[in-house]
């Protein structure tokens, strides 16, 4: 061993760039910056953000950049829940998109009542929040019991809601589809006279509370401790169905924030179409961070950076105008290359392909402590 | 002089940072059984993966019988097709299916299926090995042995000449493994050459012809069994003097005398794993053990007290307290520690990292709000790391990536760290080299003396008679004797166990 | 074999008693069974008011009404034809997701000598297949607004055409009908994008990130009221004017009450009315066919259009939904 360690030493700059190129969170990341260099090359002014003003004459930004940072603020927070889902539960909620139709439709019949377009709000805004978190964590928890408790399989446990949830959401609305005042939009657009979207500020609080939260709570050891083996896990005194059932209630708890956030942006919800098709974006997003979708180890960063490059590509195909149809042909020719590329198949691969680079330069050097014979 | 069939020289083998194999020979002849010995890490298991093409070796060459060039492996079809079979020690067929439709899977010699015919072949072959279990039958009804044995009769169905047996005898009892050893010996005559891959020394001696010795990814070399004693063998595989294991039988006679402070004491305690109503107690710094056959109850007894199955009746004081255990985590909180049996399937966490593995029954303890800062976590891993002798690359290396006797000290890690009144280790030995063996036997002695009750559970009734002050004999669920002092030999145990036994202890 | 044999009756058995229950339940008072094959329950403003009116409409002249809603799922829709057919009701009127694929549906109703009527959007049958229509011709809505855009004799015209749900006629009528206006006129499109779900939040997000790309636009055209809704949300956040006195003309379909106060306060300059009161027309029509007179087989709804320059309070006032 000590003749390995000699070797490292020999060059230090190189180990650091093999332990950067090494580190998971470099493929996601590589992956976010190919897009947004491809983006710029479409469109030099991508990057240019400037200061403009609303109709109101209050300052805001306004640039690509911006709209994806915003944007991308509901799939953030719900790659953050089901990053812990997918790792503790070793599946996947399929219901995320309807259960935020839910949480963004008691959000609105809270705030509107009965009438469809009131002229003030029926109740304060942070009750409204509130009770549509409470929404969400209801469901993730009736999501959580199938699964932990009656050990069904996620996809399927999670199906229930997905067929359902958006006539609940109907139905939570009584049926109506209000439009609350515009002053509750501040939370999806701009508080006058701040310039930075607020769903980036919430987004930015929300990745705080979830470090913080996996710094000074054990959430991320038991989570992947039960995810990796839970028989294991049991046997060392953690509760198995607890923890999953936990981690689904979180999940709640984001979508809850997320369709707050969501009802806020044009301060109405539509519960059959609102965020259509969000939770493949999300799972995808979970992947794309180099998430194994079969569980056990997570990687919280990585999901986030791939929230951020699947609103990137969304915004990329919109802009540069494809035709319609041809919007998923793009869309999943470029999310093939991506998962591939993040194969244990090809990473295998590379790093033979690095460690014979490796090898042959040690020998090269005449480094005799350390020779692999091909 | 019967042929070689199998000529492999100077192979190597590197992983990053390990040089795994370094310049092996290894000869195998026509009709002959050939131990393959080594500690963990020694290179055995890596020579085998080499030689089934699941490694690709980087120097060296591979010569078959028949063949006038060296072969290149480049997969386990591949080394099927050239007449080498692997019977591991997990079973790897799929035990859903049946007997007959397990030997031929994977085999796709016709297109069309006669599986009435297949089915009478089976049968055929099942009877010509003596193996007891009908083609028809569904692999997973069939014990562990026979579901071995079945490996077997497709390894040789599949006229192999050369059969790799990776630690075939580490879940059989004694029956199934003389079973085992006489269908090796058929074999045998039948002109397969065997590598037999064990931890357990007395195995070597019954039934192989040859031994090669490995040690640190090198050749120590191969002998005949006559001319080398067990102790020269232990010697050769720990490259060391055997000074160690006779002096620690000295240490053990000690213990006995500590009758005073009970630590635990369990009345009447049944739990729904099928566990009879039983008594036991502990005292400080006592080594007490379960004896038994596999399935005696031996595990089902610590798992009630640990509370790791559901318990449905009884009591237990814990150093004169009545507590009320119905999770582990109560257990843990009232200083019980339990080493699993199934140190894979029940202990480690494959994929977290040595450090994580190590600090979770502390951390749990703890509680979810306090999470070790990772320099806490750190200090604890090195310290266990060094004061265990565990081998890894760092504190932060996957747990799964070591060897199975360093796994099971970054376990035993973890209990030490909770600092617990009792601790029960359910077969710590198990599948792991002799070295960390008698390390664990000498850390579970020196524990006992600084005045930690301690269980310790081991199908080797001469690893227990090592280390035990007291044995609770156990047959059917039930505890069948107490043995202490003069009365522990393994006569008495074979005897007790067997129902033979006149001291029905205090149960 | 014994098990496949037994599954077989099983679902036999299954299905017949299904079959005896939906004959049981067919009319015995009397009463005219309109089956509705609707589709979603809550997609819009547009669409609650068209569901409102049927059912209101229907009641009033003393029908049986039967509504299903297919909520976003085009195999669902088709299923549930089916499913009223086997229910025998005496009339199916159908509001397709899709305009596509109802030949199988059509041939059954025929059989069983159901009356067929289109509703909403025209479906893709052959004449013989269908025996009326209620429905909205989407092209010539589009072309009035051509036609409009046409008369305000801009200098450039830069569009921004936001669809709705790809494939239903009503996106593909109106989008066919400016895409052929403006390479007949010379407009430049500069975006062309449908929306899922005809909704505001992709409308708004699109038009955002149009803005922040730097394109220039002076037209939006959304294929209904919520998209051009979203769109002016958009165009408030970037400081852009819009509607009588801006910058940017805004066009938009459906014409719901509270679009047409947008039209008033001149925020969207054009609004082409979609009629989704087809319950009395529907009524009508189904008295004449009982009393076995003929109909005209493809009538469609007369559409108005509102233009901000032109529509007074009054005309806001009379709208009921």
């Amino acid at each position: 061993m000590a003749t390995h360690d000699k070797t490292i030493n020999h060059d230090r700059s190189r180990s650091i760039i093999l332990s950067i190129v090494k580190h998971n969170i470099f493929i996601p990341c590589a992956f976010l910056t190919m897009l947004l260099l491809v983006n710029i090359f479409i469109n030099p002014g991508f990057l240019k953000i400037s200061m403009g003003a609303d109709s109101n004459g209050h300052p805001v930004l306004i640039g690509n950049l911006i709209n994806i940072l915003s944007n991308a603020t509901e799939l953030v927070i719900l790659a953050i829940g089901m990053t812990l889902v997918t790792a503790s539960s070793k599946g996947q909620d399929i219901s995320v998109g309807a259960t935020l139709a839910i949480s963004g439709g008691v959000v609105m019949r809270v705030l509107c009542g009965n009438e469809t377009q009131p002229d003030s709000l029926h109740a304060p805004i942070i009750v409204a929040l509130i009770l549509g978190c409470l929404a969400g964590m209801a469901c993730g928890a009736f999501n959580g019991i199938l699964v932990s408790r009656f050990k069904i399989q996620p996809m399927i446990a999670t199906l229930i809601l997905f067929t359902a949830g958006r006539s609940i959401a109907s139905m939570a609305m009584g049926g109506l589809k209000p439009k609350a005042v515009s002053s509750f939009g501040y939370y999806g657009n701009f508080i006058p006279g701040f310039p930075i979207p607020t769903p980036i500020l919430i987004t930015i609080g929300i990745v705080i509370v979830t470090m913080l939260t996996l710094k000074l709570t054990n959430l991320g050891l038991y989570t992947r401790a039960v995810g990796v083996n839970a028989k294991a896990s049991s046997l060392n005194g953690l509760n198995p169905t607890m923890i999953k059932f936990l981690t689904f209630v979180v999940l709640g708890f984001c979508v809850g924030i997320a369709g707050f956030v969501q009802s806020s942006r044009v301060q109405t919800v539509n519960p059959y179409t609102i965020v259509p098709g969000i939770e493949m974006d999300v799972i995808l997003a979970v992947a794309l961070g180099g998430n194994s979708l079969g569980g056990g180890k997570f990687n919280m960063t990585g999901s986030i950076i791939g929230a951020y490059t699947i609103q990137t590509l969304t915004s990329m195909l919109m802009t540069l105008n494809v035709n319609t149809n041809a919007v998923p042909v793009f869309k999943a020719a470029i999310i093939v290359v991506l998962v591939v590329i993040q194969s244990s198949v090809v990473k295998a691969f590379f790093n033979k392909k690095m460690g014979e680079l490796k090898s042959r330069k040690n020998s090269g050097k005449g480094n005799d402590t350390y020779v692999v014979v091909e | 002089m019967q042929d070689e069939i199998l000529k492999m020289r100077g192979i190597n083998k590197s992983f990053p940072g390990v040089r795994a194999l370094q310049n092996v020979d290894f000869t195998l002849f026509e009709g002959e059984i050939h131990a393959l010995m080594g500690e963990n890490g020694a290179g055995k298991s890596t020579l085998i993966k080499v030689l089934t093409g699941v490694y690709a070796k980087e120097g060296g060459e591979i010569r078959l019988r028949g063949l006038d060039k060296p072969v290149t492996i480049k997969s386990p079809q591949e080394a099927q097709k050239l007449g080498i079979s692997t019977v591991y020690q997990e079973i790897t067929l799929c035990p859903n299916l049946t007997v007959a439709e397990n030997m031929f899977i994977g085999r796709a010699e016709e297109v069309i299926v006669n599986w009435k015919k297949r089915i009478d072949k089976t049968n055929a072959i099942l009877a010509s090995l003596g193996i007891s279990a009908k083609a028809t039958q569904q692999l997973s009804s069939c014990s562990i042995a026979v579901q071995q044995m079945v490996a077997i009769a497709r390894a040789v169905d599949m006229e192999c000449k050369v059969l790799i047996l990776d630690e075939p005898t580490s879940s059989l009892d004694d029956q199934e493994v003389a079973k085992l050893f006489s269908l090796m010996r058929d074999l045998k005559n039948r002109g397969v050459g065997i590598i037999f891959v064990t931890h357990f020394l007395e195995q070597v001696y019954e039934v192989c012809d040859k031994i090669t010795v490995l040690r640190n990814g090198e050749l120590i070399g191969e002998y005949l069994i006559k001319d080398l004693p067990r102790v020269a063998l232990v010697s050769k595989m720990l490259g060391k003097e055997l000074g160690d294991l006779s002096a620690l039988q000295n240490e053990t006679a000690c213990d006995i005398s500590r009758q005073k402070d009970i630590v635990v004491e369990v009345k009447g305690l049944s739990g729904d794993s099928g566990i009879r109503p039983f008594d036991f107690k502990t005292c400080k710094g006592e080594v007490t053990g379960f004896a038994g056959l596999l399935g005696s109850g031996r595990s089902e007894c610590v798992r009630a007290i640990f509370g790791a199955d559901h318990v449905t009746g009884g009591e237990i004081k814990i150093k004169g307290k009545p507590v009320h255990i119905t999770s582990p985590l109560k257990a843990m909180k009232n200083g019980i520690g339990y080493l699993s049996e199934d140190r894979k399937s029940d202990g480690i966490i494959g994929d977290l990292s040595v450090r994580e593995n190590m600090i979770l029954a502390l951390q749990v303890m703890r509680g979810f709000f306090k999470p070790f800062s990772k320099a806490q976590a750190y200090a604890f891993a090195d310290e266990y790391i060094k004061l265990l002798g565990i081998k890894t690359a760092s504190a932060d290396t996957p747990i799964s990536s070591l060897s199975g006797g360093n796994q099971q000290k970054v376990i035993l890690a973890r209990w030490l760290l909770t600092h617990p009144d009792y601790l029960i280790l359910d077969e710590p030995t198990r599948g792991i080299d002799i070295g960390t063996k008698v390390d664990i036997q000498k850390l579970v002695l020196k524990l006992a003396d600084e005045g930690m009750s301690i269980t310790f559970i081991s199908s080797e009734i001469e690893e227990m008679l090592r280390t035990c002050s007291r044995l609770i004999v156990m047959r059917d669920l039930n505890i069948v004797g107490e043995l202490k002092g003069e009365d522990m030999t393994q006569d008495r145990i074979m005897h007790t166990i067997a129902g033979g036994a006149t001291n029905h202890g205090d149960s | 074999m014994k098990k496949l044999v037994s599954m077989v009756l099983a679902l036999m058995l299954v299905f017949s008693l299904v079959a005896c229950d939906a004959k049981d339940k067919a009319k015995d008072d009397g009463k005219i069974t309109v089956g509705v094959v609707q589709t979603n329950a809550n997609e819009s403003d547009w669409r609650t008011a068209n569901t409102k009116s049927m059912n209101e409409a229907f009641a009033a002249a003393g029908f049986e009404t039967k509504m299903v809603f297919g909520e976003g799922d085009h195999a669902k829709q088709i299923a549930q034809a089916q499913q009223l057919i086997q229910e025998e009701v005496d009339y199916l009127v159908i509001l397709g997701l899709q305009s596509a694929g109802w030949e199988d549906v059509a041939k059954a109703a025929k059989e069983a000598g159901i009356p067929l009527i289109m509703a909403d959007r025209e479906l893709e049958l052959s004449e013989d297949l269908y025996t009326a229509m209620v429905c909205s011709d989407f092209e010539a809505e589009g072309v009035k607004a051509v036609d409009w855009l046409k008369a305000q004799n801009m200098d450039t015209v830069d569009i921004v055409v936001l669809g709705g749900d790809t494939g239903s006629s009503a996106q593909l009528g109106r989008s066919k009908a400016i895409e052929e206006g403006a390479a007949t006129n010379g407009w430049n499109i500069v975006f062309n994008q449908n929306m899922k779900g005809w909704d505001e939040t992709l409308a708004k997000q699109a038009v955002t990130d149009l803005i922040a790309s730097g394109k220039e636009f002076n037209v939006i055209y959304a294929e209904n009221d919520n998209m051009a809704r979203g769109a002016c949300d958009a165009m408030d956040a970037a400081g852009i004017t819009y509607g009588k006195d801006g910058d940017v003309k805004v066009i938009a379909f459906d014409a719901n009450k509270w679009a047409l106060e947008k039209v008033l306060a001149g925020e969207f300059n054009l609004d082409i009315e979609c009629n989704p009161l087809h319950g009395p027309r529907l009524v009508s029509l189904i008295q004449s066919l009982e009393k076995g007179e003929k109909v005209e087989k493809n009538v469609y709804v007369e559409e108005e259009m509102f233009d901000a320059e032109t529509i007074t309070q009054a005309i806001v006032d009379a709208r009921s939904y």
